[in-house]
């Protein structure tokens, strides 16, 4: 399964973004291997509309499961209609401590 | 003709200036007051009527699932985000709609069909035989202004001398009020504020090719700060409105100053000369 998360920049120790539409980066993390890639938002800078253009990125990039600190309307929409597993997160933690604690939760509630 | 009253800084008195203007000159020819501040029209409260109503639609697409392929094309396409193409279905956003009919050339399985969508209307007020006030009014809750702007423009576009209130700013709006103005009377006052916001239309609209005159409201007679920009930038200032409590007053009672006192109803006859000489069309 693939989860994103939104990144300031395109290193594991990158704080994650307190933005989603706007977010500089996206770290995508496999959780088969625990591997991870980074893709630069081709829609950060838009002048609107952000929140879907990026769930149609992330529908592209097969991701299943998004860990972020707070969504617009749009975004929500998109996401729901996607099938898209939205986390809650706060975004002072590096994107790579973000995942390992959703893993972590995810392993004990299953 | 069209002659816009515009200002950049809001609440620096374009509807006082363009309210009485078009008062005062339609007691000698044919005048159209069009009030392009269609967020927040407000020249009805001074001519209060029972107007006659249009719709403004535009046109949006609608997505023909059983032909759709989910190519990609249409949300790839679309900047403004409107269109998001999932693996089995398309999402349309219709609030993040610009109109602009791309996605319906992209689409490569004729998977869209033409949609219309009311974002606002027009409304049409013959207040005399030689005063007619069109007013736009931009749906509440819909951000598509410039559509609702060019309804009232072609409404008015054969009308000898058209008054337009412009909204405030300098954005989208504003241009789309000043396309095919012969002249923009911008009314500003003297404080640090009224400057910049002058400085950044009157920027503007030499990049339009469009020519200015000034008007100083709220003058307290201390108006250098404007005037010393004006003379550089050789803008004649027409007119001054003095920051005074008997004018704010009569204004506040829903009244025209023009209406109230024959003095204001002289100096906006002037005013009205100055505007039609500047604009190329004398009296």
């Amino acid at each position: 399964m693939i989860v994103c998360v939104p990144s300031r920049g395109s290193t594991v120790d990158s704080q994650m973004d307190d933005r989603f539409g706007r977010a500089p980066y996206f770290a995508f993390f496999d959780t088969m291997n625990d591997s991870v890639r980074f893709e630069a938002n081709p829609h950060a800078g838009g002048s609107g509309g952000v929140g879907p253009q990026a769930v149609q990125f992330l529908v592209s990039n097969n991701v299943q499961t998004l860990i972020a600190p707070r969504l617009g309307g749009n975004a929500d929409e998109a996401l729901k209609a996607a099938q898209i597993t939205v986390i809650m997160q706060n975004p002072d933690v590096t994107v790579e401590a973000a995942y390992s604690s959703w893993k972590k939760n995810s392993e004990n509630s299953a | 003709m069209q002659i816009v009253i515009a200002s950049g800084k809001g609440g620096t008195g374009k509807t006082t200036v363009s309210s009485n203007l078009g008062y005062v000159l339609s007691h000698r020819q044919k005048i159209t007051l069009a009030d392009c501040d269609v967020e927040e029209p407000n020249l009805g409260i001074f001519f209060p009527c029972t107007p006659e109503t249009r719709e403004v639609s535009v046109t949006v697409p609608r997505v023909f699932e059983s032909q759709c392929q989910h190519c990609g094309a249409c949300g790839e396409f679309c900047k403004f985000g409107a269109l998001t193409v999932l693996t089995d279905r398309v999402l349309f956003f219709p609030q993040l709609c610009h109109s602009c009919g791309g996605c319906f050339r992209v689409c490569p399985h004729d998977a869209l069909e033409k949609a219309s969508i009311m974002v606002g209307g027009i409304q049409i007020c013959h207040l005399s035989d030689s005063l007619t006030l069109v007013t736009g009014k931009l749906k509440e809750g819909d951000v598509r202004t410039t559509f609702v702007i060019k309804a009232v423009r072609d409404y008015v576009k054969e009308d000898p001398i058209v008054i337009m209130d412009a909204p405030p700013g300098t954005a989208c709006p504003f241009i789309e009020t000043v396309d095919d103005a012969s002249l923009c009377v911008l009314v500003t006052e003297p404080t640090p504020f009224g400057l910049h916001d002058l400085n950044v239309a009157v920027r503007v609209l030499e990049i339009l090719g469009i020519p200015a005159v000034v008007v100083i409201n709220r003058s307290d007679d201390h108006d250098e700060i404007i005037e010393e920009y004006c003379g550089v930038h050789h803008l004649p200032v027409l007119m001054k409105i003095p920051l005074d409590m008997k004018l704010l007053q009569i204004q506040n009672a829903g009244t025209l100053i023009s209406q109230a006192d024959p003095v204001w109803f002289e100096r906006f006859s002037t005013l009205g000369d100055q505007i039609l000489a500047h604009a190329g069309g004398r009296t």
